[in-house]
């Protein structure tokens, strides 16, 4: 095989290899933003947990006040307890087992829902639309041609997307998260007593705490640092076309 | 020239007419002036947006000109 046969099989292997990724890449990205709509129809139409951060120490994963003498799902004996006449007291309990409250969607509305479902639902939408913005840059700038046109306005439409879906992540969850406790409670009665009597969950019990993660700012912030480096980028080397 | 270009210069390159007069071809101007091929060609076909002067010195010496010779500027059209 001569060296000119070789390097066209090179070039030929290269030329696959790129077409590959990219395929992968835009595959992935449709998954994503596929993901991102049945995450968002789910929890609009009740049928995935909502997740709700709350104050802690009620930050729980199952919700299990300590009472003396109770057995809820065959824990029994937690610590601190407190005895079965203090409890309603209006006053919160003692509970264990932490970990991220989980309220199922049979207590909201598809709106609630939505909103305090939206961190998931939006980081895969985000994701994938920033995949497939990136792509044709990536590509361009694997062929020798960062500055080509439409770059700089494809990184600056993924960082808008970025800065969106974390707003959106961050503050539709906590507009919704005092309703989606709220109904939740509403429809939450304590166990039977010894006496079979129910009391709804006392008021303030279970707080809402959202927390706010900034590092997708970051990721939003430096996509566009970059979109306004190539911008400038662009123009010189438009300047600098027909210089001869 | 594009049409942005042709919006923004009126200058015109005689490239070409000065290599006939002296019967030289682009690729022996590029031998003699160091100067690229392509980067002849742009100039030549008025596609050239901005010279170097170190480009316009090369050229002039392997011609033998000045860069009057090379360039001027056509008059605006009145109506």
């Amino acid at each position: 095989m001569d060296a000119a046969t070789q390097e066209e099989h090179a070039a030929a292997k290269q030329l696959i290899g790129s077409a590959m990724a990219v395929g992968t890449l835009v595959v992935v990205a449709c998954l994503l933003i596929g993901a991102g709509i049945v995450a968002a129809l789910m929890v609009a139409r009740g049928g995935a947990p909502v997740p709700v951060e709350v104050m802690a120490p009620a930050r729980q994963e199952v919700v299990l006040p300590c009472v003396e003498g109770w057995s809820i799902d065959g824990i029994s004996g937690c610590a601190p307890a407190v005895s079965a006449e203090d409890w309603p007291g209006g006053e919160p309990l003692p509970v264990h087992r932490s970990g991220p409250l989980t309220i199922y969607g049979d207590h909201q509305s598809p709106a609630i829902g939505l909103m305090a479902g939206a961190g998931p639902w939006a980081t895969l939408l985000a994701s994938g639309l920033v995949i497939l913005l990136l792509v044709p840059v990536l590509r361009s700038t694997a062929e020798a041609r960062p500055f080509a046109p439409g770059n700089a306005r494809r990184l600056a439409v993924a960082s808008a997307a970025t800065a969106t879906a974390w707003a959106m992540a961050t503050a539709l969850p906590a507009l919704a998260a005092p309703r989606a406790v709220a109904s939740f409670l509403a429809a939450w009665t304590t166990p039977p007593t010894a006496t079979g009597e129910t009391a709804p969950v006392p008021a303030g019990w279970i707080v809402p705490d959202p927390q706010v993660a900034w590092w997708p700012l970051l990721v939003a912030l430096l996509l566009g640092a970059l979109a306004a480096a190539v911008a400038r980028g662009t123009r010189l080397a438009d300047d600098a076309e027909g210089l001869v | 020239m594009s049409a942005e270009d042709a919006a923004t210069h009126r200058v015109i390159c005689h490239l070409g007419q000065l290599l006939a007069e002296r019967d030289m071809t682009l690729v022996e101007l590029s031998t003699r002036s160091g100067i690229t091929v392509a980067n002849l060609s742009v100039l030549k076909n008025d596609r050239a947006r901005a010279v170097r002067f170190s480009t316009l010195t090369a050229v002039c010496d392997a011609l033998g000109c000045e860069p009057g010779d090379l360039f001027t500027l056509v008059p605006t059209s009145r109506g």
